[in-house]
């Protein structure tokens, strides 16, 4: 299948006028600055795992990010991915699609290692994750935004106590992260309910303060394992529309979904799983199951 | 330090924002720190009781010959108050041997004035009191030896050996008896306290599964859970000191009145020599021994409780 240039369509859903996340990204990087550079460096040092040279050069113009190298993993008689090799590349945004027992959690939670594969490796950001020691894995988890159906909120915590959670469980000084935290709230449009509980807000809400969450870190990645399961239809379309906006900072977006709409409506890559293996991968593709 | 605050802080919010949970906890663990309590004053109870009878009942008397001299009698007695088992020793002189003879007698008429100091066969005698009543073999081993045969004339253990030995025996076994009833009850309300905190735990695992995915360290996930274990403690032993403070000075206000009857006055009686030593209470001073245990126990309880829940939901 030839590679298709990848343009914004203007009539899409995902490029209706709202607020720019880049001006707030700048915004970010304007009030922290000069506090975030040298955390940038640091959290790009510190990525865990053993470096790994890829096995082709990446192009300039998409680097690699996230690379699967035939990666099997089996629950019981059951194999939940077949010998899977799949490539990511820094700043797309990608859809993984399929029927239920395809495999995108399971690829999604091998991804966060929240799973272990039973064989094969997964390179993320050039170092093998599938050689992380346990001990390891919550300074791997901090590089990574996750966005979760259940959105997994700590529920005695405030929005803002939420976000901060993240930075906090890092290390990061009070100050900063009292900026940093009201700059995400204010992007995702949850400023003004900082102080409210989970159970205090609608569904839409709190996948928005999840985001928010998966963000605060600024995170290479974000991994959206079906974000807008639970939602209504007009909540569904904003959270979409947030997504796309933060691929367009720079974040690379894995989206895991069952929702034709969506998939067809974005235009971006995507990958269609089934029964653990990748069926197809179109780079301007449809919801094709 | 500033991680360390963190922890702390998140404990003390978790204590606060799962308000419910923290009571339902701090009740089950002021039940069985009450629990500990309760057979810990009975153990003090039971041995102070044991001590008292044991020094009227097991007193170790010896008669002294007639022909010994005062100065073979005094070297005696400064040996037998030097002995390590020994706690009081008493000298009851002929005289005192003749008026305790009379007042033992005193309902046979026909024996009062029979003795008189001029004719008095009663020989004097002293008297030994032990710290442990299990020590009188290791006295009577003492006494029997041959440099004393000149002064000592008899002893009351020759007399009474096979009841003292099944008497000490007797209460030997009811306190190992004692004892592992005890275990047997605190080893109930420990493991009451472990579930109850499991159960707590149980229904914030969402939480900790939340904190592993956003990528929080172990410390940060099983920290504010062991301070939360922390406030359980400290909370649960001040109301059950509170409460052991109210009922032991109950118990010596009932001690020092006089003309208590009944079940007051059994109480008063079982209490006497725990509460009071030589007329001076000691409640403040079992009470504070009784905090101490209680601060203790509820600390290990509550923390390792605490630790032992979290754990399973930390495994990757």
């Amino acid at each position: 299948m030839p590679e298709e240039k990848v343009t914004e369509q203007p009539d899409s859903p995902a490029s209706k006028p709202g607020k720019s996340v880049e001006g707030l990204t700048k915004k970010v990087a304007a009030k922290v600055g000069k506090a975030a550079r040298p955390l940038f460096k640091k959290v790009k040092d510190a990525m865990p795992g053993k470096e790994v040279e890829p096995i082709e050069d990446p192009t300039p113009l998409r680097p690699l990010l996230v690379e699967f190298r035939d990666v099997t993993k089996q629950y019981g008689n059951h194999i939940a991915l077949n010998n899977i090799s799949i490539k990511f590349y820094k700043g797309e945004f990608l859809s993984i699609v399929g029927p239920s027992g395809a495999g995108k959690s399971t690829l999604i939670k091998c991804l966060t290692l929240q799973e272990r594969p039973d064989s094969g490796r997964i390179i993320v950001a050039g170092r093998d994750i599938t050689l992380l020691k346990d001990r390891d894995l919550p300074y791997y988890r901090r590089k990574v935004g996750i966005v979760f159906q259940d959105f997994k909120l700590l529920p005695a915590k405030t929005v803002y106590e939420n976000v901060a959670f993240a930075l906090e469980v890092s290390g990061t000084p009070g100050r900063e992260i009292k900026s940093r935290v009201e700059v995400m709230l204010e992007t995702v449009g949850m400023l003004s309910k900082r102080n409210n509980f989970p159970h205090e807000l609608s569904g839409g809400e709190q996948q928005r303060v999840v985001i928010a969450r998966a963000l605060v870190h600024d995170p290479k990645i974000l991994i959206a394992d079906e974000p807008t399961g639970n939602l209504d239809p007009v909540n569904t379309w904003e959270i979409v529309e947030l997504l796309y906006k933060i691929n367009k900072s720079g974040t690379m977006v894995i989206l895991a979904t069952h929702d034709r709409e969506i998939v067809d409506a974005l235009k971006k890559r995507v990958v269609t799983m089934r029964a653990g293996t990748v069926v197809a991968d179109q780079e301007k593709g449809v919801y094709l199951v | 330090m500033n991680s360390f605050l963190r922890v702390l802080g998140y404990g003390v919010q978790g204590f606060r924002r799962n308000l419910w949970l923290s009571v339902i906890a701090i009740i089950t663990l002021t039940m069985t720190l009450l629990t500990i309590t309760a057979f810990t004053v009975g153990d003090i109870v039971a041995t102070k009781k044991y001590q008292e009878f044991s020094q009227d009942k097991i007193d170790y008397v010896v008669y002294i010959q007639d022909s010994a001299s005062d100065q073979d009698f005094n070297a005696l007695y400064d040996q037998i108050k030097a002995r390590p088992e020994v706690q009081t020793v008493t000298v009851v002189s002929k005289s005192d041997a003749r008026i305790k003879f009379e007042q033992d007698h005193k309902d046979q008429p026909v024996l009062q004035g029979l003795i008189t100091d001029d004719n008095n066969p009663l020989p004097r005698s002293i008297v030994a009191h032990f710290v442990d009543p299990n020590s009188i073999s290791v006295f009577n081993t003492f006494i029997s030896a041959d440099r004393y045969k000149g002064v000592v004339d008899s002893t009351s253990y020759k007399d009474n050996a096979t009841s003292i030995d099944n008497y000490l025996h007797f209460t030997k076994i009811l306190r190992i008896f004692g004892l592992f009833f005890t275990c047997f009850f605190v080893l109930i309300a420990v493991l009451v306290v472990l579930n109850t905190i499991r159960l707590a735990i149980f229904a914030r695992r969402t939480e900790i599964e939340v904190m592993r995915l956003v990528g929080a360290t172990q410390r940060y996930i099983r920290g504010p859970f062991i301070v939360e274990g922390i406030l359980f403690a400290v909370i649960s032993t001040l109301i059950s000191t509170i409460l052991t403070g109210i009922m032991l000075q109950q118990i010596d206000n009932l001690v020092q009145q006089t003309t208590v009857t009944g079940l007051g006055n059994q109480i008063a009686q079982l209490f006497s020599s725990t509460v009071r030593m030589n007329g001076v209470s000691e409640v403040t001073s079992l009470l504070l021994y009784l905090f101490a245990i209680q601060l203790i126990s509820g600390l290990v309880l509550a923390t390792m409780c605490s630790m032992l829940a979290v754990r399973r939901y930390l495994k990757e």
